[in-house]
Formats: structure tokens, C-alpha cells, sequence
């Protein structure tokens, strides 16, 4: 540990000091966020996401330019990123065109909203389309035949995103005739906008209106004030995004809610790498488990269809070898599970390590029937995983503790979930 | 990361099969890689013997 600088000598007689910072800076990420656009930098949580990936150990900096300065154009924004040094990037509300490009690069970038459906690329986005239908049938229900759906630019063009798509999608299953009065173009600016509504509502004027973005909301909600045209009494508005200004509206605005933390925490499990196995790390003893589990469960498998004992014979082989016989057995120790080097020795969530027992768990529990499983070596596995089972009890990663203890309890008669058949198989 | 690699027989799609009734879970399970090679998959899958996990009657 003092040659990988993990501990600092710091004189005779006196103890060594821990030195956790060179083992950070090894995963140390720089991180570019490329925004939509920056004068929104106070709407969603990107400062909270920033000290969170900061708090995290990563340097995060925003493009200088955001999505408008590049013109949405995915060959501008392809320089720009070219020229930066981040190692990753996250691309705030992106077009699919440019998503499309970050996609094709061995850059990690993630995708926070934009429409990014089957492209390879990390990402997250509220799925509001349902609520969408919802509210689009429920006006419909109460009356509304003239309900039209303002968008920002890259929403419509050059062709309607999904969310856009579903709006006209569902009005069209509801017998109404869609075209550009339901989906309008109005240009791209504050000045547009309000041009739009002022031609939107001069003749045919909408009886419901769906604004895209909490800014669209209150600038047309204003508009239309400024003309006696009173929401909720005149016309339906609903917004799509959640935003804490609605907290004191009376009477309630309609809105689609959704969590802003389930999306930060999704970045941040991006950011952490979260799931990817360190391609370093000694992964001998989980491979023989993983052959083990194969070797178990194939030979239970083929014991159950074919009832010959020549498969339980070997099976019960394995599993001497690996829990009874003194000499060849393992313990069962989770001590140092998902260990990180110069963070934990060991982890609680460590327990998923031996996930792949469970199988072999099951096994040894459909095998028991087998008069080539002889009592005392049952006695013998099924004392091995009791020991594991005190393990995990006093671990808690409940999702895999369950699905092994589920297992397990099996095993050793212990009352528990899968000690009835686990599902009949009629149907199928 | 691995994305020609997903999905496989996942056990979930099999178990709601079973336990909802749905035909088309079952098609869309079996349509799916049974026997996957790839160390990163067999790691994230510890389920790949149903007949350990469904009772055969």
C-alpha cells in the first residue's frame, strides 16, 4: 500500500497517514455539460447536479456555448466538442440529430432529456407521454374540440418528437382532424411567440392549450390575460413540466409531474459508472462460482427431465467438493466484498458477490430427493449455507439477499417464500 | 456498453409469463438468447436454469 502511495510514511515512531487522494484521482472524471440553453441555468437542478458530480470527485464545467449558440447543428456542435478536453460530456435537451452524433463517438456523453429513443447512448428523461394521453382524452371528455400544443423549434422540426407526435396521435384516435393548427409553428423567440398566439387565437381560437416548459406556460398564460382571456374560465392550459412557482397558483395549474431527483441520481449513477466491474480486479473466484452454478444447474435440469441418477450423482460431487469435504470446501466469508481500493475494505452491498450461489442453492434442494445425496452430506450443505445465510443477515443488500435467501431457504427447510412451488407452469 | 449483447432469456419475462398468463411474454422469452457467452452478461444473470424455478406440472 506505501508503493501505491495509499499510505504516506510520515516519520519513525509515528503512525502512517492514509492517503485516499491518489486513488481518487485515478477515476477523477472532467466533465462537460453542453446546455440547451444558458440562460436557463437556474430552471432544472444543473447547479445541483454540478456540486454533486463535484461532491463526487469529478471537475464539471459548462460549454461556454450552449445548444442555440451552435445552432442545434450537429456539425457545430461536433467541433466545439472536439476542441474541449472533457472525457465526458452530458448534453442537456439535445436535437436527435446531435444525439445521434454523440452516440457514434467512443466519447461517453449522456443524454439529459432529448429524444434519444434506440441510439446508443446513456440518458434520462421523464416518460410523460402517458400523462399526455391522459390529459389530451380528458379534454376531449369535457368538450374541447380546438386543442393545440405549443413546442419549442427543434420540437416540430423536421418532424414532431415523440411527445409531439403523441399529442396528434391521440387526438387522432379520438375522431378529431390533426394538422398545423394543433402542432403550430411559430418561429423560436419570445417576439414569435407571442405573434403566434396573437394569430392562434384571432379567429378559431384554441378552447385548450398545452404549453411545453413552465416559460411558455406563464408567457402565454400572461398573453392571454393581457387580452381578458382568463385560464381557467376562458380557456384549458396545461403545462407539460412540473414547476415550483405553481405551488401558490389558485386555482391549481394543470401540469404533468415528475421527480427532478430520480434524473440527478440517474447522471450521478452515470458519472459513478454504477454496474461496471473494474476490468482489473481478480475475477477467478467468480468465475468458478458462475461454473459451479452452471454445472449444478444444468445437471439438476437434466436429473429433473430425465429422473436418472447418474446426474444427481455427479452434481452432489460438485457440491462435496465445494461445501463438505474438509480439505477442498469454501468459506463463506463476504468480508471484503466489493472492496474499492482506498475507499472501502468491504461493502455491504458486497453480498451480491455471491449471487450466483442461488442456483446452486436450488439445486442442491431439488436434489434431495435423490438417494445420491446422502443425509449426511445434505446435513453438511445444508450447515454450509446456514453459516452464509448468518452472513447476509448481517450484510444488507436486500434485493440479492432476497433472491439468494430465496433460494437458500429452500435448502435448508427454514419456512420461506419458495418453499411452495415458486409458480405453477399451466399456460406455458 | 454490451449492447449487442442484450437482451437474453431474461427470468422476469418467463415468471410474469407464468404467473400473468401472457403468452406473448413467453414468445418474446424464448425468441431471446438462452445460452449467452458473454463474462459481462452471465455476471448480471444468476437465473439461466428455469427448470430450477418453474414447477414442471
Amino acid at each position: 500500500m506505501e508503493r501505491e502511495g495509499l499510505l504516506l510514511a510520515e516519520g519513525t515512531g509515528k503512525r502512517r497517514r492514509i492517503c485516499l487522494e491518489e486513488a481518487l484521482q485515478a477515476k477523477r472524471l472532467r466533465i462537460g455539460i453542453l446546455l440547451y440553453d444558458k440562460r436557463e441555468l437556474a430552471q432544472f437542478e444543473y447547479r445541483n447536479i454540478r456540486r454533486l458530480l463535484e461532491d463526487a470527485g469529478h471537475v464539471v464545467e459548462y460549454g461556454e456555448k450552449d445548444l442555440h449558440d451552435l445552432r442545434m447543428n450537429p456539425v457545430r456542435v461536433a467541433r466545439f466538442v472536439r476542441k474541449k478536453p472533457y472525457d465526458a460530456w452530458v448534453v442537456n435537451a439535445a436535437p436527435r440529430s446531435a444525439l445521434e452524433w454523440f452516440a457514434d463517438q467512443p466519447l461517453p456523453a449522456f443524454a439529459l432529456f432529448g429524444t434519444r429513443a434506440g441510439l446508443r447512448i446513456a440518458g434520462a428523461s421523464p416518460r410523460k407521454i402517458p400523462a399526455l394521453r391522459v390529459a389530451v382524452r380528458h379534454l376531449v371528455e369535457l368538450g374541447h374540440q380546438r386543442i393545440a400544443m405549443l413546442v419549442r423549434e427543434e420540437r416540430r422540426k423536421p418532424a414532431p418528437s415523440a411527445f409531439a407526435q403523441a399529442f396528434l396521435d391521440e387526438l387522432a384516435s379520438l375522431g378529431i382532424r390533426t394538422g398545423s393548427y394543433n402542432l403550430p409553428d411559430w418561429g423560436d423567440s419570445p417576439e414569435e411567440l407571442h405573434r403566434g398566439l396573437e394569430s392562434l387565437f384571432q379567429y378559431t381560437p384554441p378552447t385548450a392549450l398545452i404549453m411545453s416548459e413552465p416559460k411558455l406556460f406563464f408567457a402565454a398564460r400572461d398573453h392571454l390575460a393581457q387580452r381578458g382571456i382568463v385560464a381557467p374560465r376562458d380557456v384549458s392550459l396545461i403545462c407539460d413540466d412540473p414547476d415550483p412557482n405553481f405551488t401558490w397558483c389558485r386555482p391549481e395549474v394543470a401540469h404533468i409531474a415528475w421527480s427532478q431527483d430520480t434524473i440527478v441520481r440517474r447522471v450521478l449513477r452515470w458519472a459513478k459508472r454504477d454496474g461496471k466491474t473494474n476490468p482489473g480486479n481478480f475475477v477467478a473466484h467468480r468465475k468458478s462460482m458462475i461454473r459451479l452454478s452452471e454445472i449444478i444447474g444444468t445437471l439438476t435440469s437434466a436429473y429433473l427431465v430425465t429422473k436418472d441418477e447418474k446426474y444427481a450423482e455427479h452434481a452432489v460431487r460438485h457440491l462435496n467438493a465445494w461445501f463438505v469435504d474438509e480439505a477442498t470446501r469454501m468459506n463463506p466469508s463476504l468480508l471484503y466484498g466489493q472492496a474499492i481500493k482506498g475507499r472501502h475494505s468491504g461493502r455491504s452491498i458486497g453480498i451480491i458477490d455471491t449471487i450466483h450461489l442461488v442456483e446452486v442453492a436450488r439445486g442442491a434442494k431439488l436434489l434431495g430427493a435423490s438417494p445420491a445425496f446422502d443425509a449426511q452430506e445434505q446435513t453438511a450443505v445444508r450447515a454450509r449455507d446456514a453459516e452464509r445465510n448468518g452472513v447476509y443477515r448481517s450484510l444488507h443488500h436486500r434485493q440479492s439477499q432476497l433472491a439468494q435467501t430465496t433460494g437458500c431457504h429452500v435448502l435448508g427447510g427454514v419456512a420461506g417464500p419458495a418453499s411452495q412451488p415458486l409458480v405453477g407452469c399451466g399456460q406455458v | 456498453m454490451y449492447w449487442e449483447a442484450w437482451p437474453v432469456r431474461h427470468p422476469s419475462l418467463l415468471l410474469a409469463a407464468v404467473r400473468f398468463e401472457r403468452a406473448d411474454y413467453y414468445a418474446a422469452w424464448k425468441e431471446l438468447e438462452a445460452d449467452p457467452t458473454t463474462f459481462e452478461v452471465l455476471r448480471n444473470l444468476p437465473l439461466r436454469h428455469p427448470l430450477l424455478w418453474v414447477d414442471a406440472e
